[in-house]
């Protein structure tokens, strides 16, 4: 009964053939690669702007709104970040209303990707153990970057790029209030690249494959975290704006700075 | 001594007979051989990449696979010739994937390749012959899948984290869980989703299913499914046991204990007794009620 069903033999032979000349041609493309050893394996894609993202872990980010008082390199969960203490430049109206003082600063940890095959993880996980936080008040802030429209300083000294000035790109945020007995911040936290940012770090992967397909190369990224100091337990929501004005700083100076950069 | 003209003859015959196949089998070879090499001396050596090396159950799989594969060649052969143009299809994508640039799309185009090939010659009949070693093959094709998957098993990782508090609060150990953080005597542990047995867990359901195609368990419904039950459960509860050893380890400063049941081979000791109770396992399923029935050929 199969019989009936079966092809004739030159149907078969032409099968066959086909199969043979399918391979033959991907044998063809890829042979070379057993004398040059460069397969695509062997050959990891490369993180652009390496020496940047590494830069920022040793100096942090310089921010034009805001005045580093403090900056050294922590560790959190065998990772290196960033840690910078932050003072508003324009300091005596903001100080009052927002009580960031250089005894109680807003803090901004940043963790750069260290090596091509360094994901996001658990980043978020991560500062929270070390802070024993408790967290509550939990939202999605989406914030709007303009790269460079936010830098004014900026504009005339990017001539080349300016073109891409008036793109502006989408940040998903995490928002939330985390408290432990001795403080209490309002915290905004993603995972910054070029072309975006999102707490989730499944987004950066579906870019990074995207950008690995058409570019063979990474997508580099930043893990951000903005802790504002608040009134103890109090609203997160009185420190929203100003983690917004600050987060749009911090991506958009990533993406002039780090992301940007030769090398 | 004594001419045997049947030889040079057989010879002859296989070659046109089985000149086709073997000229696809040589091109799969050149194609995939490199690529089989990187994955195994990945997986021995733990050059690849974190979530590659969940899939080195493929050291054990692929040969079985390709045992299977060997051991079927003369019902393969008696099959009808009758193709299907999908196969063709998924054997041009094996082929467009293979060139691509990016690693786990190569990774991807061997089950893809092999489907094709199985579909084109031999229709579906052909991947209904071939569809265990198939599936061993793709199960052991290493891609991102653990990656996306980790942020999922965090309630695992609570668990677990909780548990192995408890067990050890209840040695008296001061003992304190924040999410998936164990704080003893100052110092942390955190039960990442590699250390909450993911990797172990994909190994021994990847082994219990090779155990229950070898014991033919798979044809008993009921027990194939107390099969993975049980082994979710022990791979769960082993992992528990562990996690406490290795926070008990830690937080007590003995560091050598440490590093030998994390990294060293205590670690594989560890292993080979969880995959080692699974045989135990599919032993006790397979033995009782009904005494196999088995028409010995």
């Amino acid at each position: 009964m199969n019989k009936l069903l079966a092809e004739s033999p030159w149907a078969r032979r032409s099968r066959l053939l086909a199969t043979i000349v399918v391979l033959t041609i991907a044998t063809v493309i890829s042979v070379s690669n057993y004398v040059t050893g460069n397969w695509v394996w062997a050959t990891p894609p490369t993180v652009p702007h390496q020496t940047q993202l590494n830069g920022v872990k040793e100096t942090g980010i310089t921010l034009s709104h805001w005045q580093t008082i403090e900056h050294y390199a922590g560790e959190i969960s065998g990772y290196d970040w960033s840690v910078q203490a932050l003072v508003p430049n324009d300091a005596d109206d903001v100080d009052s209303e927002w009580g960031i003082q250089p005894e109680n600063p807003a803090v901004l940890l940043l963790r750069p990707q260290s090596w091509y095959r360094d994901m996001p993880q658990v980043e978020w996980m991560d500062i929270q153990g070390v802070q024993q936080w408790t967290i509550d008040q939990k939202k999605q802030v989406a914030l709007t970057v303009h790269p460079l429209s936010s830098q004014e300083n900026v504009i005339d000294r990017d001539d080349a790029i300016s073109g891409a000035g008036d793109r502006s790109i989408r940040v998903q945020t995490r928002f939330f209030r985390g408290w432990n007995r001795q403080q209490t911040y309002a915290v905004m936290q993603w995972y910054a690249w070029q072309t975006g940012g999102s707490p989730s770090a499944s987004r950066w992967f579906w870019v990074d494959q995207r950008t690995q397909l058409r570019d063979r190369h990474r997508m580099p990224w930043v893990a951000v975290s903005i802790m504002v100091p608040i009134t103890p337990l109090g609203d997160s929501q009185t420190a929203q704006a100003i983690a917004e004005t600050l987060g749009q700083e911090v991506q958009a100076t990533l993406i002039r700075d780090i992301f940007s950069g030769n090398g | 001594m004594i001419e045997t003209p049947q030889k040079p003859f057989s010879i002859h015959r296989f070659a046109q007979h089985h000149a086709t196949e073997v000229a696809i089998a040589a091109l799969a070879v050149i194609l995939y051989g490199p690529l089989l090499i990187h994955w195994c001396d990945g997986w021995l050596t733990k050059s690849i990449s974190i979530e590659h090396e969940y899939f080195s159950h493929g050291l054990i799989g692929l040969p079985f696979a390709g045992y299977l594969a060997w051991i079927k060649r003369n019902k393969w052969q008696a099959l009808p010739s009758h193709g299907h143009l999908v196969g063709g299809v998924l054997l041009i994508t094996g082929m467009l994937l293979y060139l691509s640039p990016m690693v786990d799309l190569i990774n991807l185009s061997l089950p893809i390749t092999l489907t094709g090939l199985c579909l084109w010659l031999k229709g579906l009949k052909g991947v209904r012959l071939m569809v265990f070693p198939l599936l061993l093959v793709f199960l052991a094709t290493p891609n991102e899948i653990p990656y996306l998957i980790a942020p999922y098993t965090l309630p695992l990782q609570k668990f677990i984290a909780g548990v192995a508090g408890f067990l050890l609060w209840q040695m008296g150990m001061d003992v304190t869980v924040e999410q998936i953080y164990i704080y003893v005597n100052d110092r942390i542990v955190e039960v990442a989703p590699y250390c909450a047995g993911l990797k172990m867990l994909f190994t021994s359901l990847y082994a219990g299913m090779m155990l229950t195609y070898w014991t033919e368990l798979w044809k008993q419904r009921e027990k194939v499914v107390a099969f993975f039950v049980g082994i979710i459960a022990l791979s769960v509860i082993a992992n528990i046991m562990r996690n406490t050893v290795l926070t008990f380890f830690h937080g007590t400063g003995r560091d050598a204990a440490f590093a030998w049941f994390h990294e060293g081979w205590g670690g594989d000791v560890y292993s080979a007794l969880l995959l080692g109770s699974l045989i135990i396992l599919v032993h006790q399923l397979d033995r009782p009620p009904s005494p196999q029935q088995d028409s010995a050929p």
